[in-house]
């Protein structure tokens, strides 16, 4: 039975900068099943790091609810609630106090939730090492002392350690060699089926999308323009800019280039500095656009058994 | 096609002399330009190739290192040349484009400034009127409709694919025959750098130069290069044309390359590859890439052959020794 | 671990490539442990307590007394090392007290902000605008002149400077992954404090409290210098120095020795404090 793990309605978030206020998120609907892996996917301004940051607690939003397994999270979250929702953050070489060892910084939700006894924490320590791969030699080493790839799998191992129900990764394997990137793929992968966890996949890669969620979200400047299954996503995207992002991947193979959506990349002029605040965002970039993308935001609507897309002209 | 490559790399070996113990980066690198040619250097974190592009352009801190090997520039050895001569050929003939836009432009200038700057030294007679009307002319073919505004600007003014574009313009803009691009794009959004790379396809074509691409990423070399050269821990292990090791990668380091990129078809799970890349100040014996290899066997403790399977087509392994054309050993 | 093993460290290796820095640690070196082992080496210790001579006032430096006489007979050497002595214990005590007063503030008004903030802050700037002699000698005028008294005026002033570097750090390090990190784990925020934050301000920590010696050692004699502070018979360098030096030209050595001493500690201290800040990396 599909049990609903996280629930966010109508979020927004505001940030005032100097004179005027940035929008970085403007009424964004999620939710997540237990269990699943749901990818939130956009480039830069989209908000999904926002997104990230507000599911978590890190901030609070300007507007909106946020409700995990039905209840609605306060906007200071005492230790029980954490311990349910942890995080991956993108930058391995910044997620570890350097000052601290490998062993202290694992070790720190044990400590803060009590999970085991005190003389078992460091055995706890060395499985949860061991779980992500690592060697428990490593304990008392201080992060210097590891690459990136190894750091992201102690940061796993932290995040693992509070026993959480969900996991929200921020861009967890962007600064990775792709060799290192696949080992930590894995590594999620094995992970959630053996814990049952639930993630929450915050990314701009549309590849790694394809091989490890179960259903996408795609942000756009502060907007969800399209959610659905990945399948379904990605056999047929429907808003103009999810086509516009599957077209610019640098694929490798013959096979994956037939499966791109076509692009007219002159279109593209001064770039994604092009913005609308009235009408559909996305129009000033879009050869598709027709006169009421113009005027008229478009509505998040079903375009196929729970394929959403917020577009006038969808392909 | 000129007989001289218009870049020659041969048996280039560096090391550093650190703390530690002494640093074996480069091993025995050999390489090839020619003029128009769009090449790529692929390899991941720590083979080496931001320390080779350095070598080439002679940025590399003298002190603590041991550098042997050949690397001419038509045919002249650049290690022979003094620093005012290297920096002369930097400037003119061979421009580097960075991976950070920011870090490449400074912040304290306009970007008129630093694009007449670049303009005058590739032609000191240059006046700053025809200079700034240059620089105008070259932001217009790049498509930004509005040159005057970007000029007047400052480069946090703009946004990161903005800044990109500029940077590529000053690199093309003398028309140098050579150009390094360091994998440009790598810290913008994938729509932008779709388009950098586009744009740098048709320049480097309109300017007739020949662009040395360093990147990490399999797809952008498959979108951009012709010609690739695949690194590993300080060596090539392969090198071909973009089809042809796209089509049959020979190398085992290529092969798990290959099988550890997402597939946007899905299918299998992308595979990592068993292992560490090596610590350079003990390197292990012979094939620097056996202690990872699925096929490794006692003779991968000796220094592999490079073996040619065909014009411009080589590996550096001994899996393939029965089709070789030529095998050269040590 | 072996204390050898420290030269073998790559810290050591950095650090010994400025040859500045290594003179500053042997000198600092240097006239601790001859401060320490005061009792031990110098030829009169008695001379540093009440004694008098006037036989053998005013004498000028010979083999029996390598710096001289003063004017009622003491051997000038000895008290100089005392004086070393009373210098450094000086310090030592009032970084003592001064560092955790300043840094704890400094940690709250920088992580939780806003009315915390405002009123630490305010109160620190106001310490900080007024000049440290100045502030010195105000609370000097309420108290007794003994060398307690003037280590806690010292202490008094001093914390402000640790709460204005820690506000200044902790404000960049609380945005830290690592710390975001900590809080989502649900630490409470005495660990992110004291365990994430605190650790990370060590090295800016060190080299000041490294150059502060010297400001100290030399604010503690200033103070004596105007009969402040240490009273006699007790030999503190500063009031040494005013004492001798009515008499010069003429009876140089008065004077001179416990003005260098005075020099070197202060030398010691910057160079060995420069060469942890580029050992360090540090902002300071």
């Amino acid at each position: 039975m599909a049990e609903t793990l996280l629930e966010a309605t109508a979020l927004t978030k505001d940030y005032r900068v100097g004179n005027h206020v940035v929008h970085a998120l403007r009424g964004v609907d999620l939710s997540v099943e237990r269990g699943e892996c749901m990818a939130v996917v956009g480039e830069s301004g989209s908000g999904k790091t926002t997104l990230g940051n507000l599911v978590l607690g890190i901030e609070p939003p300007s507007t909106g609810t946020i409700r995990f397994q039905g209840r609605e999270l306060p906007a200071k979250r005492g230790r029980h609630l954490r311990r349910r929702l942890q995080v991956v953050q993108q930058n391995p070489m910044s997620t570890l106090n350097p000052k601290r060892t490998i062993f202290n910084s694992v070790s720190l939700p044990l400590a803060v939730h009590r999970l085991v006894p005190r003389k078992e924490i460091r055995d706890r320590t060395a499985e949860l090492l061991r779980i992500v791969g690592l060697s428990p030699d490593y304990m008392d080493r201080y992060p210097v002392a590891l690459s990136g790839g190894q750091r992201q799998r102690v940061a796993l191992a932290r995040a693992l350690a509070a026993e959480p129900d969900c996991i929200v990764l921020d861009e967890p394997t962007s600064s990775l060699d792709v060799s290192v990137q696949a080992r930590v793929l894995e590594l999620l992968v094995d992970l959630q089926q053996r814990f049952g966890l639930t993630y929450l996949f915050i990314t701009h890669d549309l590849s790694v999308v394809r091989n490890i969620a179960t259903r996408v979200m795609v942000l756009y400047r502060g907007r969800v323009v399209e959610m659905g299954s990945t399948e379904s996503v990605f056999a047929q995207p429907r808003h103009r800019y999810t086509q516009m992002l599957l077209s610019s991947i640098p694929v490798v193979s013959e096979e994956e280039e037939r499966i791109k959506p076509a692009w007219s990349w002159d279109k593209e002029l001064a770039g994604g500095d092009r913005v609308s605040e009235v009408g559909c965002a996305f129009f000033p970039r879009c050869p598709y656009v027709l006169d009421e993308c113009k005027t008229q935001r478009p509505p998040l609507e079903d375009v196929g058994s729970g394929h959403l897309a917020a577009c006038h002209n969808p392909g | 096609m000129t007989d001289v490559p218009l870049l020659q790399v041969e048996d280039l070996n560096l090391k550093f002399h650190l703390f530690e113990g002494v640093s074996h980066v480069l091993d025995g690198v050999e390489m090839q330009v020619r003029k128009g040619e769009r090449v790529a250097l692929v390899g991941e974190s720590g083979c080496g190739k931001s320390v080779f592009v350095r070598t080439v352009l002679g940025l590399l801190n003298r002190r603590n290192v041991e550098v042997s090997g050949e690397i001419r520039y038509h045919g002249e050895d650049l290690f022979g040349l003094s620093d005012g001569q290297r920096r002369d050929l930097r400037g003119r003939k061979i421009t580097m484009i960075f991976q950070d836009p920011v870090a490449a432009l400074n912040p304290v200038f306009t970007i008129a400034d630093q694009m007449t700057e670049v303009i005058r030294r590739g032609n000191p007679k240059c006046r700053s009127a025809e200079a700034l009307d240059i620089a105008r002319q070259a932001l217009l073919q790049v498509s930004i409709d509005e040159p005057d505004r970007v000029l007047k600007s400052y480069p946090f003014q703009l946004s990161g694919g903005m800044n990109q574009r500029v940077i590529i313009t000053m690199a093309l803009i003398n028309r140098p025959e050579l150009v390094l691009a360091d994998e440009p794009g790598t810290s913008l959004d994938v729509t932008v750098q779709e388009q950098t790379l586009r744009l740098m396809t048709r320049l480097t074509q309109d300017a007739g130069a020949a662009v040395l691409l360093i990147a990490h990423n399999l797809g952008v070399v498959r979108e951009f290069a012709e010609r690739v050269y695949v690194m590993y821990a300080g060596t090539i292990v392969e090198e071909g044309t973009v089809e042809e090791v796209f089509r049959d990668p020979l190398h085992p380091y290529t092969k798990a390359l290959f099988a550890a990129v997402p597939r946007l078809t899905g299918g299998a799970m992308p595979r990592a590859i068993e292992g560490m890349v090596p610590d350079y100040t003990r390197a292990p014996e012979g094939c620097r890439f056996h202690p990872r290899c699925p096929h490794a066997t006692e003779r991968c403790k000796v220094p592999p052959p490079t073996l040619t399977m065909g014009p411009g087509r080589r590996v550096k392994c001994i899996l393939h020794e029965g089709q070789a054309v030529e095998a050269v050993h040590g | 671990m072996n204390p050898a093993a420290i030269f073998r460290s790559r810290g050591w290796y950095k650090f010994s490539r400025n040859k500045l820095s290594v003179f500053g640690l042997v000198l600092v070196i240097g006239f601790v442990s001859v401060a320490f082992l005061a009792p031990f080496i110098t030829p009169y210790p008695e001379h540093a307590g009440p004694f008098v001579d006037f036989d053998n006032a005013t004498k000028p430096p010979s083999l029996a007394h390598w710096f001289g006489t003063d004017v009622i007979g003491r051997d000038i050497l000895s008290r100089v090392v005392f004086g070393y002595r009373i210098s450094l214990e000086l310090a030592f005590i009032v970084l003592i007290i001064a560092v955790p007063t300043g840094v704890i503030p400094g940690l709250i008004a920088g992580y939780f902000g806003g009315w915390w903030e405002t009123v630490i802050m305010r109160v620190t700037d106001v310490f900080l605008s007024v000049p440290p002699l100045v502030l010195a000698l105000a609370i000097m005028g309420f108290l007794e002149p003994t060398l307690t008294n003037a280590m806690i005026a010292i202490s008094a002033m001093w914390w402000p400077w640790y709460t204005r570097l820690l506000y200044n750090l902790t404000r960049q390090l609380k945005n830290e992954d690592y710390v975001t990190a900590a809080e989502v784990v649900g630490a409470p925020h005495w660990h992110v404090l004291l365990r994430e934050i605190l650790p990370n301000c060590v090295p800016s920590l060190l080299t000041k409290m490294t150059l502060d010696m010297s400001f100290v050692i030399l604010l503690a004699a200033g103070l004596g210098f105007l009969g402040l502070g240490v009273q006699p018979p007790t030999p503190e360098l500063g009031s040494m120095v005013a004492e001798g030096a009515n008499y010069l030209p003429s009876l140089w050595w008065l004077p001179v020795f416990s003005g260098l001493a005075i020099l070197i500690a202060v030398l010691g201290f910057n160079l060995l404090g420069d060469g942890l800040r580029d050992l360090l990396d540090v902002d300071i």
